[in-house]
């Protein structure tokens, strides 16, 4: 995986910042966040042999999200753990593992004797944050699925198109959700959501 | 707007998928079919009133293939079953 | 109650805040609203809401609207508004109103804030159900508080639980499959009639509900008789309903009715100071109940009621306004004119059923209620209160209009807003038509602005008495969403402008804008069209880029192109079906072109893929197609072949893609890549390196879509503008010249190379295009079975070449048809034999060019054609380079 090597790197919205965190809504990009995307038959050898690597069970149902020392951030002088990994399952073989460990080393051992893909996703998606008492109501503008917390509720993720973007959505905490946008798509989808803004602030 | 049940996601807007056509399309095999047979396969389908097993896939979801039953007239669904399944009888 | 100012007609008035339009121009006086579509008959305000027929006006304050319902228009300070007759005028200014749209899932919908809706949405809220509830009126309670009935105050209470989405002023506009509705919301234009441009004037709200109750209430019909459409001419409920509010034009009434609603509305007439003259009642015998109920109250106060007689006709002062009604009953031989300022019909109740019958519910008729109801066999939808037939009690005679000659038919209004009449129907009848849907088209009746929320249920029963069908025989009503009239911009949202798509931008994409370089929209994604200097036009900065990328070094970024990694030790197979060509034994670090067909042998998308270890492949494929190959891909391993240990996934924004291009491409990549050997024979062409380049991990391919030698550098998607920066910094002692998809396009012309989607249409096979040499002999492949079709092994197919216009500055217009050289000038019809595919000015050539498919095309080389009143010979699909040297450097 490619070391961020930040006098060099970009992002698809340059760590743009809207709203506050003491206001109705937050929305941040976080730039340059690693991601691998993972396939592998969850009732084959490999799965087992992926679970032993990553020292996390991963979860085959649709939609669940398993964590490993990847807790939210929730106050500014919280640091995240050096070797978290959060798993989105998001099809019955496909997960997307993201988080500060080193995955695609912990993972390549694998491929030597199992059938898996690792592909590193890190540039194909990119990350906006999405926080605040009236984080429902501003997605319900832009999102066609089910945000009810009795359908989605805290670490549930699903994919989907948010004003026509391929989206993966992420309900990671209380008020809180990480949207990986398709890095093309992001300029759009960040300009659709701020306008939703506009009653709120 | 119709609803689709993903049997992996669970029921989404037909926005996030693509249509498949009929199910239980035989592949045959390309070197051994007659002209007639795989004319069959290439061009003509059922077009039936009522109840219609066919495929979706969920592109902007889960990317998974699935067969239906869906009702032509009423747009309702029923049983969905994955590829390599038994196909579930014809909805009432 | 504060007073509001308005205009109407160019007419200053003032009302009450919280009147209707219609009620305030009542309360001043205003009876004569505006004269008829076709006939010119002076018409006025006859009903309450949504289904006024008569009373329409444009809307000229803030955002502007045409043909809105008097009754259903709040008045606020500074409206404008005109009578319409029939027609309005769409606003000549762009509206700039935000509009915006909120997406909701719910368990259950209720549709209708009266009591019946107000009672089912409790009982579920109690349940801790997700309840949205949603009225079109500004005001809770329905009919009901219309009466001046009180709401519980229970029901009103639940409508605040946390569980509980409440909203006034938001019309259901229609139903869908699998308990879809829509709605417009109207937030903005009760309460200033200026522009509302921070807040959202409509929002329309998207809902999925699992079950959906529709409380949608009903509407009075008239009755049908001669002169029936007067200003005075009221529906029964209305009258009493604005009177109420305040409306003292009238000082006497005479009601009409068939049923007991018409006892109830002249009792509260009375009771407001209306001298009510007298209630003409169809009915002669009433149930006991009804007695009770109706009559002997109406009795009390001293009402006249004349049994057993109906309206017969009505006249008018000399404005057309209601001055009498003649009373008739041809059994008793009454004929009776009594002068009077107010006429009230009650002529049923008509349950407001379209939202039951857009999800294919049908009405069913009840002779008891005189009406259509809906009685729900959906498990998912529920019809309750008046819609669900909820009146049986106010004992309804199925009656329409009283007997009339040829005479007093052509002026007995059946829809008001079409003039049609009872005349027009027995024509209708008198022609064949029999099916309520045969005569509405027949004569118009249901299809105007109100779509026939009066007529429909009046002209079902006329048609029944006109041919002796029972009503249930005569068809049901079929009504189609919208449920009333919407703007464009509402249902639009905020999708407009740039917001209308997604715009895809590449990560070099801030260069290119910095560069000032006017963009092409290639589907979805914004790419660079040419790189202009100042002066330049696009002709000239494409002759500088394609000299640039023939004689020197060009610089493109080609990051859109589609990219899926596959993984896998079946990967090589599995590629050897996709393409025609083989895979499964290209060495590892190379790089094939591959072209790909459906099941039908045509090719759909083509693309280069590397194989990048024993069992990594990448593949491209064409801009647009990544999404279609990617679900093709998918599709075969999913339900085809599972058996295969192949997984593929989507990087086509992981990585960023610049290609160096043109002679001096070698020497420019010597310098982004010291110690990189780029030697001829240490840089094979197709070969892939990795290296760093500028300080950044790459992979390096010696590709070339130009003919020239060429290099494309990929690197994940994070450097890629910086990247492009070291390429434009080091490059510029070789003048490194950026170019967009004209030259691209010009370029790969020259050297006959197709482009997915401009040579083909999905009906192109890989011979036509003169690609045999890529279809393997060797293996099988998807779609190689359908090359042996008649149609498809046929020698004469469209097949592509090249064409050289003999005017040599002609450049033909793509898509250009042409024919055989002997039609040049001729007028059409002309068979033609083919059709330009593309077309361009080359630089390299100092002429035109272009590529085409033309039929038996290959059999025809040197064969003139003509376009219009040009002409041109055909040659080989090839024009520069033709034995592909250029391509080493």
């Amino acid at each position: 995986m490619v070391k961020v090597n930040s006098t060099k790197a970009t992002s698809s919205l340059g760590g743009a910042v809207h709203g506050g965190l003491d206001k109705n809504i937050y929305l941040a990009e976080v730039p340059n966040t690693p991601g691998i995307d993972l396939r592998v038959d969850p009732t084959s050898p490999a799965f087992t042999a992926v679970n032993q690597a990553l020292g996390l069970f991963l979860n085959p149902q649709v939609g669940s999200v398993v964590r490993k020392n990847a807790d939210c951030i929730v106050s500014q002088d919280q640091q995240p753990s050096a070797d978290g990994i959060s798993a989105l399952c998001l099809g019955p073989d496909w997960w997307l593992l993201t988080g500060t460990a080193d995955i695609a080393s912990l993972l390549r051992p694998v491929q030597d004797t199992h059938h898996i893909s690792i592909v590193d996703v890190s540039a194909q998606r990119t990350k906006i944050e999405i926080y605040g008492p009236k984080v429902k109501e501003i997605l319900g503008h832009v999102w066609e699925q089910d945000l009810r917390d009795s359908t989605f509720p805290i670490d549930a993720c699903t994919q989907g198109l948010m004003a026509k973007s391929p989206v993966i959505l992420w309900h990671c905490c209380e008020n809180c959700y990480l949207i990986f946008v398709r890095s093309s798509f992001a300029q759009h989808l960040w300009d659709v959501i701020a306008d939703a803004t506009v009653e709120y602030l | 707007m119709l609803n689709i049940p993903c049997p992996y996601c669970g029921p989404r807007d037909e926005t996030e998928f693509h249509y498949g056509a009929c199910a239980n399309i035989f592949y045959p095999e390309p070197a051994s079919a007659t002209d007639e047979e795989w004319s069959k396969f290439v061009f003509i389908r059922e077009n039936p009133k009522g109840w219609h097993a066919e495929r979706w896939v969920h592109s902007a979801g889960c990317r998974r293939w699935f067969n239906v039953w869906r009702n032509t007239i009423t747009h309702e669904f029923g049983p969905t079953y994955k590829p390599f399944t038994e196909q579930p009888k014809r909805p009432a | 109650m504060s007073n509001v100012t308005f205009k109407f007609d160019g007419v200053d008035y003032v009302g009450q805040a919280g009147d209707s339009l219609a009620t305030a121009l009542l309360r001043n006086g205003v009876l004569h609203f505006t004269d008829s579509t076709y006939r010119d008959r002076p018409r006025g305000i006859m009903s309450l809401w949504v289904d006024e027929p008569n009373a329409l006006v444009n809307v000229d304050s803030g955002a502007g609207e045409p043909m809105v319902p008097a009754t259903t228009v709040e008045i606020t300070e500074g409206l404008v508004a005109r009578s319409l007759a029939g027609i309005g005028d769409l606003p000549d200014t762009r509206d700039i109103s935000r509009y915006d749209r909120a997406y909701r899932h719910a368990d259950v919908l209720v549709v209708g804030a009266g009591l019946a809706g107000l009672t089912e949405a409790k009982k579920y809220a109690d349940k801790g159900k997700t309840v949205i509830i949603m009225d079109d009126q500004p005001e809770v309670g329905g009919h009901a508080k219309q009466c001046g009935e009180v709401i519980p105050p229970e029901l009103l209470a639940s409508l605040t639980l946390e569980n509980v989405t409440h909203l006034q002023r938001t019309t259901v506009i229609g139903t869908y499959d699998q308990g879809y509705a829509v709605a417009v919301e109207r937030r903005t234009d009760h309460v200033s009639s200026k522009v509302s441009t921070d807040v959202a004037r409509i929002r329309t709200w998207h809902v999925r509900a699992k079950h959906t109750v529709l409380a949608t209430g009903a509407f009075q019909r008239p009755l049908v008789f001669a002169n029936n459409d007067r200003p005075g001419i009221m529906l029964s409920h209305a009258a009493a309903t604005y009177v109420e509010r305040g409306v003292s034009k009238f000082k006497t009434a005479v009601v009409v009715t068939v049923d007991n609603q018409g006892y109830t509305d002249a009792i509260r007439l009375h009771k407001s100071g209306v001298r009510v003259l007298a209630i003409v009642d169809i009915r002669k015998k009433l149930s006991k109940a009804s007695i009770k109920l109706a009559r002997k109250p109406a009795e009390k106060l001293g009402i006249r009621i004349l049994k057993g007689a109906t309206a017969l006709d009505t006249n008018g002062n000399l404005d057309g306004i209601l001055s009498s009604v003649v009373v008739t009953d041809p059994k008793s031989g009454l004929n009776e004119t009594i002068s009077t300022d107010l006429l009230a019909i009650s002529g049923g109740w008509t349950p407001t059923v379209h939202l039951a019958t857009y999800i294919g519910i049908k009405p069913t008729w009840s002779n008891k209620r005189a009406a259509f109801i809906v009685r729900s066999k959906v498990k998912s939808i529920s019809a309750v209160g008046m819609l669900a037939g909820d009146f049986v009690e106010l004992e309804p005679a199925v009656y329409f209009g009283t007997e009339l000659d040829e005479t007093q038919a052509l002026v007995a209004f059946v829809d008001h807003q079409r003039d049609a009449t009872l005349r027009d129907l027995r024509r209708a009848v008198g022609a064949g038509m029999v099916s309520i849907e045969h005569v509405k088209r027949y004569t118009a009746i249901g299809t105007a602005h109100d779509q026939g929320k009066t007529s429909g249920t009046l002209t079902m029963g006329l048609i029944g008495n006109l041919v002796g069908l029972a009503l249930d025989e005569i068809g049901s009503l079929t009504f189609r969403p919208p449920y009333i009239a919407v703007p464009f911009a509402a249902l639009a949202g905020r999708e407009r402008g740039l917001h209308t798509e997604p715009i895809r931008t590449t990560s070099i994409h801030p260069w290119h804008i910095a560069a000032g370089a006017p963009m092409e929209d290639v589907g979805q994604w914004k790419r660079p069209w040419f790189f202009p200097k100042p002066g330049e036009d696009l002709h000239a900065a494409v002759l500088r880029e394609c000299r640039a990328a023939r004689n020197g070094v060009a610089v493109m970024d080609a990051s859109t192109l589609g990219k899926i990694d596959i993984q896998g030790k079946d990967a090589g197979e599995f590629l050897d079906q996709i393409y025609t060509n083989m895979f499964s034994t290209l060495k590892v670090g190379m790089s094939r072109y591959g072209l790909m067909c459906g099941v039908d042998g045509m090719v759909f998308d083509d693309g280069v893929t590397t194989r990048l270890g024993e069992n990594h492949w990448l593949m491209t494929t064409t801009t647009g197609g990544a999404a279609k190959v990617m679900d093709w891909l998918e599709e075969w391993l999913q339900t085809e072949w599972p058996h295969l240990e192949v997984f593929c996934t989507s990087v086509t924004e992981q990585i960023a893609t610049v290609a160096i291009v043109g002679p001096k491409s070698r020497d420019l990549l010597a310098m982004l890549s010291p110690g990189l050997d780029v030697s001829k024979e240490g840089f094979a062409f197709m070969e892939n390196k990795y290296a760093d380049v500028a300080g950044i991990p790459a992979r390096i391919a010696r590709i070339s879509f130009s003919g020239e030698l060429a290099y494309e550098i990929n690197v994940s998607a994070w450097y890629g503008l910086e990247l492009w920066n070291k390429v434009m910094e080091l490059g510029a002692p070789l003048d490194v010249t950026p170019y967009g998809t004209e030259s691209l396009h010009v370029l790969r012309a020259e050297k006959g190379f197709v482009i997915v989607g401009q040579e083909t249409d999905g009906t192109q096979t890989p011979d036509d295009l003169g690609m045999d040499w890529i279809v393997s002999k060797k293996k099988d492949f998807i779609g190689k079975r359908s090359f042996s079709r008649s149609d498809t092994s046929r020698p004469d197919r469209h097949q592509l070449v090249g064409l050289l216009p003999d005017t040599s500055a002609f450049v033909i217009p793509e898509g250009s048809y042409f024919a055989e050289e002997q039609h040049k000038g001729a007028t059409p019809p002309i068979p033609h034999i083919g059709y330009v595919t593309s077309s361009y000015f080359s630089g390299e050539l100092n002429r035109s060019f272009a590529m085409a498919l033309v039929h038996n095309g290959r059999a025809r080389i040197g064969d003139r054609v003509a376009i219009g009143n040009e002409t041109a010979v055909i040659t080989e699909p090839i024009f520069v380079d033709k034995e592909n040297v250029r391509r080493d450097g």
